[in-house]
């Protein structure tokens, strides 16, 4: 598992770097990178934190197994069908012990360098009880890759008591397909958090992370950031289901557009009383059109819960541009600020160095627009 | 230097194809500062974003000479970059863009901290321009804003409505200053030029004024010192006003 067996260029880390991923990482970390279907790293200096090919966690464990499938339906559709026959699973086995609070976020990436590459990863992560942890999971490829698939299947299950954050900053190349699947399972008072951040062009991502909190008191929030320029397609869903007295969700997404397409169906279901959630869906659309479909729905057939949402789609108004202008600021520096503005999500809880990432790679795609 | 000044020559403006200004005159000689008044809905806003140079205010005939050119297709950012700045009646507010953000941007990184505590908005610099601020605390962040961006020729548009009588004084000695109208200044050392707008005319208790003018149904109707007028339209409303145009 060296760098040597697969070449990374310069451009290849750079790409890595986008998305937050450093190779040859510092000591104090946890890194696992995945090239096309080749481990390059894997890497972990952290107490209490597990990390391994997934692969090598089955033959370690006998009960990972039991954690496969349990929250996604292997029938769900011909990604999850592909990946439930693939028998070398390839992804990542994580899991923070009891009790260890880990501030450092530890980095996953998913590659894809060469052309007609199916990337299909399966991925395991378990916050055991008053544990917390915050994974940064870029995925990205190079920009020479024309055509590629990257189908990932994660579950993800929070006991008791733990926080888990999961950023995902994705960076992949006009010709690539995006196909994860992923589920999360919250225990009681326990906390997931999800940062899903895709700013650059992508020929088709799908995903629609659900989220069943089984536990009294759990709380999940899903935080999406998504810029779609010309010739890209985000689909971008999330359910949260609210399972059990005192469980909360959160649903937040600010989508812009720049002539691509963006459609965001998300959910808050109460099936049982006593629970809350919020969705806010803001969407913008800039000069070059496109197309922002934003449907946030609310599904419950108890009385005593309290769930909303707030959604709006528009265009940058003119008069706020014209004040800027009439600062001495061009349109399109105005323009740029407003966009800036509007994506820069504030995230209540997320370590530092992760809400920087993401600011980064906002500030990466409002340069290039 | 001779040239610097404001004129407005026969200047007509349409919004949405509504007559609005219907030839209006007038000259701000380099160091002096105007005021205009007039009943609602005159024209006195669209005057000053007309200067300023607001595309939906179609001027449709005259001309706007400021610093010897004629800036009438100038785009608003370059009228700023040329030393204009208005204070807004009305300003929108900006979501996402922070009022110490933009201060930044507006005076190259040189924040104001004196000014920025005079005024007590110090609490404010993190928030969304304008965002949920009050009346008062609008024509705060608009006073600071224009403080930051300096300009030769300061527009403003009503400073004091809205405004309790503690934060007027600041205002209003703020706006002394942007003016330089205060003692510091000697006469012949002022380069800035003002116009502004006031209904109470309280701003004239701060800023010594050199003329009037009132403004009737998009034309100015008659001008003079600032004091004889405001006096005219306490006791008499708009009226005199009126019939001082019907006589011109
Ligand atoms: N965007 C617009 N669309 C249509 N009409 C407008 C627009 N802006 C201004 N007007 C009209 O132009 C006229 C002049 O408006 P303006 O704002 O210049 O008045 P004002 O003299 O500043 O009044 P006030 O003292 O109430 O502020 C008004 O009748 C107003 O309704
Ligand atoms: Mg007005």
């Amino acid at each position: 598992m060296s760098e040597e067996r697969v070449n990374l260029s310069k451009e290849d880390k750079e790409k890595m770097l986008n998305v937050g991923i450093k190779t040859k990482n510092k000591k104090n970390t946890g890194s696992y990178i995945l090239v096309d279907d080749d481990i390059v790293e894997v890497d972990l200096n952290l107490e209490g934190v597990e990390l391994m090919p997934i692969k090598m966690a089955i033959e370690k464990y006998d009960w990972v197994e039991e954690y496969m499938w349990k929250l996604v339906d292997p029938e769900k559709d011909k990604y999850t069908k592909m990946a439930y026959e693939d028998d070398e699973p390839k992804g990542y086995f994580i899991r923070v012990k009891k009790g260890h609070k880990v501030t450092f976020p530890l980095q996953a990436c998913f590659y894809i360098k060469a052309t007609r590459k199916e990337q299909v990863v399966h991925n395991i992560l378990i916050a055991e009880e008053d544990s917390e942890l915050h994974i940064i999971n870029g995925c990205a490829s190079g920009n020479y890759v024309k055509e590629g698939y990257h189908i990932g299947i994660t579950e993800t299950f929070l006991k008791k008591g733990s926080f888990l954050s999961y950023t995902m900053i994705h960076d992949w190349a006009p010709g690539v397909i995006v196909r994860p699947r992923s589920a999360i399972e919250v225990g009681e008072n326990a906390h997931y958090m999800s940062n899903y951040v895709s700013l650059k062009e992508v020929k088709s991502t799908e995903t629609s992370p659900v989220v069943y909190i089984n536990g009294k008191d759990g709380k999940a929030r899903l935080n999406s950031i998504l810029f779609a320029p010309e010739k890209t397609d985000l689909f971008v869903g999330g359910k949260i289901q609210l399972n059990a007295e005192g469980a909360r969700g959160d649903i937040i997404s600010r989508t812009v557009t720049n002539g691509g397409d963006i459609t965001a169906p998300v959910e808050l279901e109460a099936t049982v009383e006593e629970v809350s959630g919020f969705m806010e869906c803001n969407g913008l659309i800039l000069e070059k059109e496109g197309r922002i479909y934003s449907s946030p729905s609310l599904n419950s057939n108890k009385q005593n819960v309290e769930l909303a949402h707030e959604a709006s789609v528009g265009k940058i108004g003119d008069e706020e541009i014209e004040y800027l202008m009439s600062r001495g600021i061009s349109e399109e520096q105005a323009r740029s600020l407003i966009v800036h503005g509007f994506l820069d999500l504030k995230i209540k809880g997320l370590p530092e160095f992760l809400q920087n990432q993401i600011d980064t790679a906002v500030n990466q795609s409002i340069k290039g627009m | 230097m001779k040239k610097n000044k404001l004129q407005v020559k026969n200047l007509h403006v349409e919004i949405e194809n509504e007559k609005i200004l219907e030839g209006v005159n007038l000259t701000i000689p380099r160091g002096e500062t105007h005021i205009l008044f007039g009943p609602n809905g005159c024209g006195k806003s669209t005057l000053l974003l007309t200067i300023m140079g607001y595309p939906k205010y179609k001027v449709t005939k005259g001309k706007i000479i400021f610093k010897g050119k004629n800036i009438v297709k100038m785009p608003l950012n370059e009228r700023a970059k040329l030393g204009i700045g208005v204070m807004y009646q009305h300003p929108p507010a900006v979501k996402g863009v922070a009022l110490k953000k933009m201060l930044n941007i507006i005076s190259d990184n040189k924040l104001k901290k004196k000014d920025i505590d005079d005024l007590s908005l110090a609490n404010y610099l993190d928030r969304d321009l304008n965002f949920g601020f009050s009346g008062g605390e609008m024509k705060k962040s608009e006073i600071i804003q224009l403080i930051h961006q300096n300009p030769e020729l300061v527009l403003l548009d009503e400073p004091e409505s809205g405004v309790d009588i503690e934060n007027l004084k600041i205002i209003g000695n703020k706006a002394k200053h942007l003016m330089e109208k205060s003692l510091n200044y000697k006469i012949k050392n002022r380069t800035k030029m003002g116009l502004i707008i006031t209904h109470t005319g309280y701003i004239l208790d701060y800023i010594e004024a050199d003329k009037a003018y009132v403004m009737v149904d998009g034309r100015i109707s008659c001008h003079g010192n600032p004091h004889e007028i405001f006096d005219e339209i306490q006791t008499n409303g708009f009226k005199g006003c009126i019939e001082c145009q019907k006589s011109e």
